[in-house]
């Protein structure tokens, strides 16, 4: 493992994800390197599921999808980039200014987010250093090292390595793919991969997640959004009382898709519900885009998804009707679902 | 009204899977408790009381039982509660409650008691007995590593029959080595019986049995640890001895051709 594979791999595991989330700046709100990250990642999520659902039902090979994503990506970085700076010299134009955040903290402040950030690279240093003992593994990575060392995806038995039909349930949710592209395009094993960048960058983002949510139930109060977030991080760490919890799939399988809709996913739709709820008869375009993303985001996760995501989001639909939306506002919060029902059919129709 | 009662029984036992040893699920309840005495009717207690509320009655409606009688793994129907933020429920109360007290020192230990109760609610992920301090930047044993670069052949694939501790790591490392047998095999609810593996966890091995079954099903390495018995010497069946790596001795079929296929250009298409 070189220096630069190192640099690549890291590049494109965080950098191509924030210039995505560049385009959803929001030109009355302030910049936030860590909603640019966030965003970014549902972005990217979504593109990767929407081209490489018909490669890998088409029975294309990797190198085949990857012609098509790496232009696919870098036509949205310039796209997102384009319309960051034409936010910025909107606000300019328009005179908005934005609050000075004040950078000065507090002793109390200084302690709890010092502790909050030495939890998570103690996360992120566990994560990379030791090794959980997950059978699942067998199948995810090693479905990725295939498809970066012979082109096939989901063609070659996983555990044994002899040809196999497609198995939609796993087609139409390719996570391990991203770990299959990460690798081809940096000459990494996908093991490498997995454990050592993508399990600590996906730990973050999940964090970055929480720090958003807290900015909106705690607002400018940051002794209580640091303090909030330190014992989070310690309800994660301790959060193995059950292999089924979300904060067990957290630390022990974080380069899963699984792990990816319970902590990414679905915290994000949370995240987006507390920000629509602030004021639901306002939904934005950008809710809505953000919204369609996610829903396209949580299909690469898992089929389960396809049935979680829309669960989540037929709760928030039901009580936007409570607090009487308006049908427009309603109407636009049930469309972000297509896409899930459309891989759901194609699950049932050739799975 | 006996599936009823077997779907109830099912999604009790589901909840009690997820909730496990510790005293979480309590304490969220607690908190559910608390935030709707202390939180005014807004979109905060909305989202973070009554949605939470509303999933665990979605839980338990009968429309599940139709997912569960119709699907074998059914048992994942606990990821339902993923859609619950618990932590951020617990966290937003504890520090709600904190927030009650007068901004003096009494805040910061009643911080500490709040971390103390998270501690001892729930269980230390690390300290699970299924860590151990990764070898190498693949995280799989070293020995998986040695013995895939001792057996592998350029250009081609190779079948090796590797022992029940390592099968799972092989091909997370590398995809040119075909096993035998797989982790399919070890998963007790969806086994395929796999007789080279029955013969392996034989205290001493029939040589005769395994070997016609290696050549069965076209397995030129046999991969075993260095300790193991057999009843013949694997020579006698022309498996050759070729090297032990970390434990494990290395035995390569002599009548088997491992160079390359002339006939075949492209050895990955179909």
């Amino acid at each position: 493992m070189t220096f630069l594979q190192c640099l690549m791999t890291i590049l494109i595991l965080t950098v191509v994800p924030a210039i995505l989330g560049l385009g959803f700046f929001d030109k009355k709100s302030e910049a936030s390197l860590s909603l640019c990250l966030v965003e970014g990642y549902i972005f990217f999520f979504a593109v990767f599921q929407a081209v490489a659902v018909p490669f890998i039902i088409r029975e294309k090979t990797l190198t085949q999808m990857l012609s098509v994503l790496i232009p696919v990506y870098s036509i949205l970085m310039a796209i997102s980039v384009f319309f960051f700076v034409l936010n910025i010299v909107r606000r300019k134009k328009q005179g908005f200014v934005p609050a000075k955040e004040v950078y000065y903290l507090s002793t109390s402040e200084i302690i709890y987010l010092g502790l909050f950030l030495a939890l998570i690279l103690f996360q992120i240093y566990k994560a990379i250093f030791y090794v959980y003992a997950d059978g699942d593994d067998a199948f995810y990575i090693a479905t990725a090292q295939v498809a970066d060392q012979s082109d096939l995806m989901y063609l070659r038995n996983p555990y044994m390595g002899d040809g196999m039909g497609l198995n939609y349930r796993y087609v139409i949710a390719p996570f391990p793919m991203i770990i299959a592209s990460v690798a081809r395009l940096t000459g990494l094993k996908s093991a490498t991969v997995a454990h050592i960048f993508l399990s600590p960058v996906l730990i973050l983002v999940t964090y970055l997640i929480y720090y958003e949510i807290s900015k909106i139930l705690f607002k400018e109060d940051r002794e209580k959004r640091y303090m909030f977030l330190s014992l989070l991080a310690i309800f994660v760490i301790f959060g193995n009382y059950s292999t089924s919890t979300a904060e067990t799939f957290l630390l022990t399988r974080s380069r899963q898709g699984k792990e990816a809709l319970a902590n990414i996913i679905l915290p994000f739709l949370f995240l987006m519900f507390l920000k629509i709820a602030e004021d639901i008869k306002k939904l934005k375009f950008t809710h809505f885009c953000m919204l369609t993303l996610t829903m396209l985001g949580a299909a690469l996760t898992s089929v389960f998804a396809n049935i979680l995501a829309p669960l989540m989001l037929g709760l928030f639909v039901l009580y936007a009707i409570y607090r009487k939306a308006g049908f427009k506002n309603i109407f636009l919060l049930c469309l972000p679902v297509l896409p899930n029902i459309i891989f759901l059919l194609i699950y049932f129709v050739e799975g | 009204m006996q599936a009823v009662f077997s779907f109830y029984e099912k999604a009790f036992e589901n909840m009690a899977s997820f909730s496990g040893s510790g005293l979480v699920l309590e304490l969220f309840f607690l908190c559910l408790l608390f935030l709707f005495f202390k939180l005014d009717e807004d979109y905060k207690k909305h989202m973070l009381l009554y949605f939470p509320l509303v999933v665990l009655v979605i839980y338990f409606m009968p429309i599940w039982a139709v997912y569960t009688s119709l699907r074998d793994d059914s048992e994942i129907l606990y990821r339902i509660f993923w859609l619950i933020p618990m932590g951020v429920v617990v966290c937003f109360s504890c520090v709600t409650a904190i927030s009650m007290l007068p901004k003096n020192g009494f805040r910061h230990f009643a911080f500490l008691g709040a971390v103390l109760l998270l501690i001892f609610s729930g269980e230390y992920t690390y300290g699970s007995p299924f860590y151990s301090p990764a070898e190498n930047i693949y995280h799989v044993p070293d020995s998986v590593v040695k013995i895939c670069e001792e057996i592998e052949v350029p250009g081609r694939e190779i079948r090796a029959c590797f022992p029940e501790e390592l099968v799972s790591n092989v091909r997370q490392y590398s995809s040119v080595v075909f096993l035998t047998y797989g982790r399919a095999s070890l998963i007790t609810n969806y086994r395929e019986v796999s007789p080279i593996q029955e013969l392996l966890r034989e205290d001493i091995i029939d040589t005769k049995s395994l070997i016609k079954e290696l050549r069965r099903t076209d397995t030129p390495y046999l991969v075993i640890s260095e300790d193991k018995l057999f009843t013949d010497s694997l020579w006698d069946y022309d498996f050759a001895y070729v090297t032990t790596v970390e434990g494990y001795d290395i035995y390569l079929d002599n009548t088997a051709y491992i160079g390359l296929w002339d006939d075949q250009e492209d050895l990955w298409t179909e």
